[in-house]
């Protein structure tokens, strides 16, 4: 794989150009940036409402790798390497409840939630469970670094990334208001969409406010452009603000209630941000919600979408509107990050040029994947 | 006592059910009635009792760690 040339896209907003076409369609750069940005940052990979209850297992596979998302018996949220220490078989293979203990299906070596080895049956021969080689105090489950927050669970895979709080200090501080108790909506606020494009082109579409009145002509009758504001955190996020938020309320008239004591600006605004490198988050008076891509393949992403709320019961027909509102919002955009797509196949497209005053969110994010990739290159293992 | 032949037909029948709370005892049953194989079958109720958090666990780890199977607590 020849390396890209990253040197345009770290210019100045006004003189830089898009990530070079490689990034998109090209395995080689695929699999570089899997490294770099994917397993060397902190990485959504699902949200702890998927694993409400200790003991709750669901086997995941981010980028090839195969990882068990789990609630431990005292209420923790882990995630490990789905992967026995033994012959390297698969632990769980579907979601399921760990009643005890984890089983592998192979010779039955078996985990506790906490990921502690507990029993190693025959290995010392049959009926004899131990060995002195066999010392399970160092062969218990790998356990991914991952921290929760906003429900969404990250991971850093490679173990290398700043404490998540360290690295997102920022955005921490910036959403505090909004650091309460949330609650899942349940299974009719939670939907997927699978979307033929690679997942940088979701981050960059959400990232910005400049195609709503195209694309979202429903949100023009009550929030223009203007009202609009571009988020830029270069180094750590990127997104988009409103401030002619509406609350949501059912056709009934029944609403939910706002998050307790949240400051004035909030009573009209909204603001959308990426968490780099995959998380796409949403806030608003009376919800929030989390966007996990999950990149299948170089031209396949997975947007799973989770929808929260202030209180653990909600009216029902607003909760089902809400739902419903922002399918149809997300399902506006899927034509266009499938047909960035599928343009970037065009081999005289030079990253594109950006409107100086309407893409700095999405120049953010692109000079911080040029930022981690370069970083990555300059490090001793990148020769390997 | 259960026969042999029963308990074999049981055990494949529990194993092809999935159900581990008959394991568990029916292991438990062979441990006690084959003597050569006592520790063999224990560990196999010990490994289901494990994995469904059954109530036997402490005991059928007394038993492994008395024969020497499995460390004593």
């Amino acid at each position: 794989m020849s390396l890209t040339d990253l040197s345009a896209v770290r210019q100045d907003l006004a003189k830089a150009h898009g990530l070079p076409n490689a990034h998109y369609i090209d395995q080689g750069v695929f699999d570089e940036e899997k490294n770099a940005v994917l397993f060397a940052n902190w990485s959504s990979v699902g949200v702890a409402a998927q694993v409400p209850e200790p003991g709750d297992a669901l086997p995941l596979t981010f980028l090839g790798v195969p990882l068990l998302l789990l609630r431990d018996t005292s209420g923790v949220v882990r995630v490990f390497q789905n992967t026995c220490r033994h012959r390297g078989m698969i632990l769980v293979d579907e979601p399921r409840k760990i009643e005890g203990a984890i089983r592998c299906p192979y010779h039955s070596w078996c985990y506790s939630t906490a990921g502690k080895l507990v029993s190693t049956p025959h290995v010392g021969g049959p009926g004899q469970n131990t060995h002195p080689e066999i010392d399970r105090t160092t062969l218990g489950l790998i356990e991914i670094r991952s921290h929760v927050w906003m429900d969404v669970v990250f991971v850093n895979i490679d173990g290398t990334a700043p404490a998540f709080e360290d690295a997102n200090a920022d955005v921490i501080a910036r959403w505090a208001e909004f650091d309460k108790p949330i609650y899942h909506g349940g299974a009719d606020s939670q939907f997927n969409l699978s979307v033929a494009t690679n997942w940088k082109l979701a981050v960059e579409n959400y990232c910005e406010s400049y195609h709503l009145p195209w694309v979202h002509p429903g949100l023009n009758s009550y929030s223009r452009l203007e009202d609009h504001y571009n988020i830029e955190a270069p180094g750590h996020y990127a997104g988009q603000g409103t401030l002619v938020y509406r609350q949501m309320a059912g056709d009934d008239g029944a609403a939910f209630d706002d998050f307790a004591d949240l400051s004035d600006k909030w009573d009209t605004a909204a603001e959308y941000i990426a968490l780099f490198p995959n998380t796409l988050l949403g806030v608003h008076r009376d919800h929030t919600f989390a966007i996990v891509l999950t990149p299948e393949a170089l031209d396949k992403t997975v947007e799973q979408i989770h929808l929260y709320y202030t209180t653990p019961q909600t009216p029902d027909a607003a909760r089902t509107k809400n739902t419903a509102l922002w399918k149809e919002v997300f399902k506006e955009d899927v034509f266009v990050v499938e047909g960035m797509q599928r343009g970037r196949h065009g081999p005289a497209f030079d990253g594109g040029k950006f409107s100086p005053a309407m893409d700095g969110p999405t120049h953010v994010f692109h000079d911080w994947i040029a930022a981690q990739v370069e970083r990555h290159r300059a490090a001793p293992h990148a020769a390997e | 006592m259960t026969a042999r032949s029963t308990l074999d037909a049981q055990l494949l029948k529990a194993h092809a059910q999935g159900d581990t709370r008959a394991l568990i005892a029916l292991y438990t049953e062979a441990a006690n009635t084959v003597a050569e194989g006592e520790a063999f079958y224990l560990t196999h109720a010990y490994v289901f009792a494990l994995e469904c958090g059954a109530p036997e666990v402490p005991a059928l780890h007394a038993r492994l760690a008395a024969l020497g199977s499995e460390p004593a607590l």
